[in-house]
């Protein structure tokens, strides 16, 4: 170790570390700014706040109707996510493992689902709903979730089932297993990484989901949180602490549900890096 | 068993997909709510009025919604609140899937396409059954919302898009005593200012749009007259932007921003940070519309507070328009559902006309904003000390269009860029002139 590269080192962590600083200043930006009053906040945007006063989490749930938003999104996300993890696993498993007529399409078809921009979507889908009397539901906002996420997951697990070898599947069969049975039982937990990936990323993609939510939902106590955040915001006036602290709020699950499901990407990685 | 699933897999999508449709019949969407069972008309209604945020005319409008429903037992108002920025993307798409409920709101730039397609119902009888309406409403408040003569939506509250805020004590301080009243003489005090080491205006155009609401359509009508705008309006090929008289009204903006009139961080910061600017005192003036002043009264602090006065931009010596304009009537007002029955029209008649009467105006004068209509004996009401030196101000000036509540999206757009490309010298006045034109006559 010279001296040299000691430094060397030193720099470089030096400038890593700046750059996750700057990651991470937003969120307890954020997180300090929630504490102060929207005087302080208008005045200087940077300065801590003078004293923690919570009134802005407590208006928060009254103004931004919180605590139902939440339950909302909570349940919205979580029904769809399960959805789309059993039913694109099933789907995948068999794009990888049979041959069927109609297979390629059936998968290219899925794949497109990728391409669509959402917004071309919203009008027609609106549309539809209207015709068929889904609007306002409880299961309104599972249904176009589940169908739009599917097919990044469909494209993960297709590529990641088709590298788990068959010999898998055929030892499971010679051990008197079913379909049904290979599928959960042997191929499922194999594919833990690429399932935690996809639960993150279907999460996320459900929790944060806005235009569906705000068009398809009228009704105020189905709405969920992307939507009932904007309602800090007024025609010319935007209190911007309680957002703050309703978005506070927000992140909460996301944050949870990604520190319980990172380490498993990282497993899986370098699963089987080293034959042991 | 490959078999078996192949065999069994269509059985399953087919049994999935009729299961699927079983679902969406069983849960059949609700009939038309009109007249119920009971006797009771329900009217249904979106807005963007939060009674959490306080804004002033949202306030007093939710109010007498509110009083409505008591007065009339009979009638249910149904409401649908957005927020204000969601509002806009749901009514359109509401538009687009024909499902709009009994009453809405729409924006000035909206007005033709829901006249177009059928989609507001014509409101002229409407004003005219009501003895000496119409005329309690101010000048140019129905102009944003009119296709021609035909007026489409009920105005509810005014105000104006262009205002200066100024703190006297810092004037005073840079040794200017009364606000300028020539063009000349307010370059003047912006040299003098600029001597004190305040920041004579604080601009805040991250967004663009300030320079063209709060800035262009007043400065533009005092250099054009209301005439040249009508026309560009028709489109009928006798105005167009590249005009002298327009070019000296982009030039003056061009030569505040030569002049240091503004911070150098013009383009990083947005509205509200322009109003941080002035109520630290780094700033002199700040202009923007007359909603500013509710955040003014709100968040500044009491020094800062005591001191503001509001003006207009100060006389232009030679330009040909009128020189007490304000650009301002913009907003938002009600439409109504063409496709409601005959009785439950009249409902909702009464029901417009308990929002935009002159009742209805004097709350939201009340609550600091500037309604659609004149408010009788406004002298006599206790009022917010900003919101009287305003109401004594518009007393003195005639209203004129808000460029981006009645041209076309598209043209703003263009022409927001190429202010802000002004303000750096990127582009001449005569070639953003040019720039407007080009997508203009397109």
């Amino acid at each position: 170790m010279s001296v040299f590269s000691s430094l060397g080192k030193a720099f470089v962590n030096g400038l890593l570390l700046i750059f996750s600083l700057s990651a991470i200043f937003p969120i307890v930006w954020m997180i300090y700014s929630s504490f102060k009053t929207q005087q302080e906040f208008t005045l200087n945007i940077l300065a801590l706040p003078e004293k923690w006063n919570f009134s802005n989490y407590v208006e928060a749930f009254k103004v931004g109707n919180l605590h139902q938003y939440f339950f909302n999104s909570v349940y919205n996300s979580v029904i769809s996510v399960v959805l789309i993890i059993l039913l694109g696993f099933v789907i995948a498993y068999m794009i990888a493992r049979f041959d069927f007529p109609g297979k390629r399409t059936i998968y290219i078809l899925f794949l497109f689902g990728m391409l669509i921009p959402i917004h071309g979507l919203l009008v027609p889908v609106f549309i539809e709903f209207r015709n068929l009397g889904l609007l306002n539901q409880p299961i309104t906002l599972i249904m176009p979730y589940v169908a739009f996420g599917l097919p990044i997951v469909i494209f993960l697990f297709e590529s990641y089932i088709k590298q788990i070898p068959r010999e898998i599947d055929e030892a499971a069969i010679m051990d008197g297993c079913n379909t049904f049975q290979i599928i959960f039982r042997v191929v499922f937990p194999v594919a833990t990484p690429v399932i935690s990936t996809a639960i993150i990323l279907s999460f996320l993609t459900a929790w944060n989901e806005f235009p569906f939510a705000l068009v398809l939902i009228q009704n105020a106590e189905l709405r969920t949180l992307p939507v009932g955040l904007t309602n800090f915001n007024g025609q010319y006036t935007v209190n911007y602490p309680q957002m703050m602290a309703a978005m506070s709020v927000t992140v909460l699950p996301v944050l949870v549900i990604y520190l319980a499901f990172y380490k498993k990407i990282i497993q899986g990685m370098t699963a089987g890096a080293v034959k042991g | 068993m490959k078999a078996d699933l192949l065999k069994r897999f269509p059985i399953m999508l087919g049994l999935f997909i009729l299961s699927s449709l079983l679902l969406a019949a069983c849960s059949g969407g609700e009939g038309e709510a009109g007249e119920n069972a009971d006797g009771n008309t329900t009217i249904t209604m979106m807005h963007y009025y939060n009674k959490e945020l306080g804004e002033p005319a949202p306030m007093a409008q939710l109010e007498k919604i509110e009083e409505f429903e008591e007065q009339n037992s009979d009638v249910i108002i149904e409401q649908e609140v957005q927020s204000h920025d969601n509002y806009e993307t749901k009514v359109k798409t509401l538009a687009a899937g024909n499902e709009l409920p009994d009453v809405f709101l729409i924006k000035g730039s909206m007005t033709q396409q829901f006249a177009d397609n059928g989609q507001a119902l014509l409101l002229n009888d409407f004003l005219a059954e009501k003895e000496g309406w119409e005329e309690q409403f101010i000048d140019g408040a129905f102009t944003p919302f009119q296709v021609e003569d035909e007026i489409y939506a009920m105005p509810i509250s005014g105000g104006s898009s262009h205002l200066i805020y100024y703190n006297k004590a810092l004037f005073e301080e840079a040794g200017i005593s009364e606000f300028p009243s020539t063009w000349d003489e307010f370059l003047g005090a912006i040299d003098r200012l600029n001597e004190s080491g305040v920041t004579p205006i604080a601009l805040g155009n991250k967004g663009k749009w300030v320079l063209n609401s709060s800035y262009l359509s007043t400065l533009a009508n005092r250099y054009t007259g209301s005439e040249w705008f009508d026309n560009i309006l028709a489109k009928n090929g006798e105005a167009s932007f590249t005009d002298q008289e327009f070019v000296d009204a982009l030039s003056a903006i061009d030569q505040l921003a030569n002049n240091n009139a503004f911070n150098s961080n013009m383009n990083s910061i947005d509205n509200s940070e322009q109003q941080a600017m002035y109520m630290n005192e780094q700033a002199a003036m700040f202009i923007e519309g007359g909603w500013a002043a509710g955040s003014i009264a709100n968040n500044a602090p009491e020094a800062v507070l005591n001191n503001t006065e509001v003006a207009i931009f100060p006389e232009i010596e030679g330009a040909q328009g009128e020189q007490n304009t304000v650009s301002g009537g913009g907003g938002w007002a009600y439409a109504i559902n063409p496709n409601v029955s005959e009785e439950k029209l009249e409902k909702i008649k009464e029901f417009i006309y308990h929002l935009t009467n002159q009742e209805a105006g004097r709350l939201i004068l009340e609550k600091g904003q500037m309604p659609a209509v004149v408010v009788p004996d406004s002298d006599e009401m206790e009022l917010p000390v900003l919101t009287r030196k305003l109401l004594t101000l518009f007393e003195e000036s005639k209203f004129v269009p808000i460029y981006d509540t009645v041209l076309d999206p598209a043209l703003i757009e263009v022409m927001n860029s190429n202010m802000q490309n002004m303000t750096i010298d990127q582009v001449t006045p005569q070639e953003a002139a040019e720039n407007i034109q080009a997508e203009y006559s397109k």
